[in-house]
């Protein structure tokens, strides 16, 4: 078990995405390309093992170790604040952290504003910064009919290219901070698999640099 | 499987042997209280990472808390002049509240030297540090950083006192990346820049390390120097091979002022041994005076647990109403003498795993076939 280098991914597009840097870096592993069900993933040859989590499960997987590197969007590391390396920003999944409302939507600061959510800690935290006296409703999806339904005044949530809002009659107010994929890793983990680690890192890096060349 | 040290569990036993190790280099045992005054832990939150901690009133009503450190309780039991450096050792239970949980107890061993504290105590420390890390027994990393290395540098750097959290999270975090982006937004100069980027980038065997660092000013090349000496000595000795510099190990510049250090065990996810030198603390608690310790929680051992054993027991000894109770003694007697272990049942029990059975047959027991 100890001497792979255990690699947690996020379920779905992003996941793909990066796992396909990672096999451009050396780190490929063709049985995850089968198409099958299973959800882990071994190259004997690199020894490096894949697995597909839940994107909000990465970091645990990473901070409790069972991952040694995983790839998270900043806006999970900024809701769970695990205490992990983040060791690369890896220029996929870029979307936005907002603050959106329904069009011409005018705030009244008198009252308490409702915030619907999939990311309290970070909504506190921004309203916070600011005073502002919030009430936080967390959803876990479709959090864009809240306001629609009075439920709450507005939402905070990541807006990738802004149609959900759009076909929703919702307009973003304020950007709370850029998302996007990042490389993170277990610190103890980080320790013992150091060489593994600084070769992938070396390699997503010339990756990344050549596409923003380009 | 009956002698004392094969009950112990791992943990237990790594208690006594760190207690004997401490003793060994003349740091005494401290025993203290299950709970301090409230107060104590309040004017300190941050030292303990602004953790709560679980509070009761006692008869006359002054506020106690479970201890959640034993540091802060042997600062305070010291005299306020120490003419001669206490060294002193503890095996306690502390308190605390483990992220989004409840509260755990924590089984900590440490030991803390308190008084006029110069190169030869750090390297002791640090040594006892890497010792204790070597008994554990797998794979491990004793990390070295300097507090005072990196506040230099943000001085140096004339980053904004406010920004200080900021600027550490991302050297905790090996997050290069935000530091960049930090560096351009707050205009800071090129060399300071890069000094700043290096506490991210540099990090491994101390010779590779250390001169990757120019000094931004005084305090900055008195603090490198102080890393170079401490490698330089632990090195002689032979026990550099583990030993890594690496500035993520960080902890509160409220407290912590120089040398500050953690180790890690392979297989251990987080870092099992933590200390430093935290003068601050003391001066704030007092004493006229500087301090160096470090605490392992012998806790995190359990993710070192080994294949679970087979057997519950060796043997199972079934009897029933027939049997005379003397008999089962006596039997019991001979498979302990063989260093067996018996559970008596009159029935099998369901979950019990067990390597052999015996039933009481004419006072004797006979192997069940």
């Amino acid at each position: 078990m100890s001497n792979y280098l255990n690699i947690a991914l996020p379920k779905g597009r992003l996941g793909e995405k990066v796992y396909a840097m990672f096999a451009q870096a050396g780190f490929d592993c063709a049985e995850i390309l089968s198409g099958s069900r299973k959800l882990i993933f071994e190259n004997e040859e690199t020894k490096v093992r894949y697995f597909w989590a839940k994107p909000t499960d990465v970091p645990i997987y990473v901070e409790r170790g069972a991952a040694d590197i995983g790839v998270a969007g900043k806006d999970i590391l900024l809701e769970y604040d695990p205490d992990v390396y983040e060791l690369m920003d890896l220029n996929v999944g870029i979307c936005r952290m907002c603050v959106a409302a329904p069009k011409g939507y005018h705030e009244d600061t008198q009252r308490t504003l409702r915030v619907a959510t999939k990311f309290p800690h970070i909504a506190e935290n921004f309203y916070k910064a600011k005073s502002r006296d919030i009430d936080i409703i967390k959803l876990n999806g479709s959090i864009e009919i809240a306001p629609i339904l009075n439920l709450s005044d507005v939402i905070v949530d990541i807006v990738e290219t802004g149609t959900t809002l759009k076909e929703n009659n919702l307009e973003v107010v304020e950007t709370i901070i850029p998302i996007s994929a990042r490389l993170i890793a277990n610190k103890s983990g980080f320790k013992f698999k150091d060489e593994k680690i600084a070769a992938l890192l070396q390699s997503l890096n010339e990756i990344l640099t050549k596409e923003q060349e380009k | 499987m009956c002698d004392i040290t094969e009950a112990l569990k791992r943990d237990e036993s790594l208690s006594f042997e760190l207690r004997a190790l401490y003793n060994k280099y003349g740091y005494k045992l401290f025993k203290m209280s299950k709970f301090e005054a409230y107060d104590l832990y309040a004017q300190n939150k941050e030292f303990l990472g602004g953790e709560n901690m679980i509070t009761f009133t006692d008869n006359k009503g002054t506020l106690l808390a479970l201890k959640p450190d034993v540091t802060l309780s042997i600062i305070k039991s010291l005299p306020n002049d120490l003419s001669e450096v206490q060294k002193i050792c503890y095996n306690e239970n502390v308190y605390r509240q483990q992220k989004g949980a409840g509260f755990k107890e924590i089984l900590q061993t440490g030991l803390e030297c308190v008084g006029e504290i110069d190169l030869y105590h750090t390297v002791e420390v640090l040594s006892l540090a890497e010792m204790s890390l070597k008994k554990i027994g797998a794979p491990y990393v004793l990390e070295i950083s300097h507090m005072g290395l990196i506040l230099a540098a943000m001085e140096a750097c004339e980053i904004d006192k406010r920004d200080y959290d900021e600027v550490l999270g991302y050297i905790k975090a090996k997050n290069q990346g935000q530091m960049r982006a930090f560096c351009q937004r707050e205009k800071i100069f090129a060399q300071g820049s890069k000094t700043l980027l290096t506490f991210i980038t540099a990090f491994g065997q101390w010779q590779k390390v250390v001169n990757q660092f120019v000094p931004l000013n005084a305090k900055m090349a008195e603090a490198i120097d102080e890393l170079k000496n401490i490698c330089q000595i632990l090195s002689t000795v032979g026990i550099d091979k583990n030993i890594r510099l690496d500035f993520s190990c960080l902890n509160d510049l409220n407290y912590y002022n120089g040398i500050i250090f953690q180790g890690f065990i392979q297989g251990v996810p987080h870092h099992i041994l933590s200390g430093g030198r935290y003068d601050q603390l003391a001066q704030k608690m007092g004493k006229n005076c500087g301090a160096i310790g470090f605490a392992i929680s012998l806790n995190e051992l359990d993710y070192l647990a080994k294949e679970k054993e087979k057997y519950d027991v060796d043997v199972l000894l079934i009897y029933d109403e027939t049997t005379d109770p003397a008999d089962i003694l006596k039997a019991i007697a001979d498979f302990t003498q063989n260093k067996e272990s018996v559970s008596v049942q009159k029935n099998i029990p369901a979950k019990l795993k067990y390597r052999t059975v015996y039933t009481m047959k004419n006072g004797e027991a006979k192997k069940y076939e």
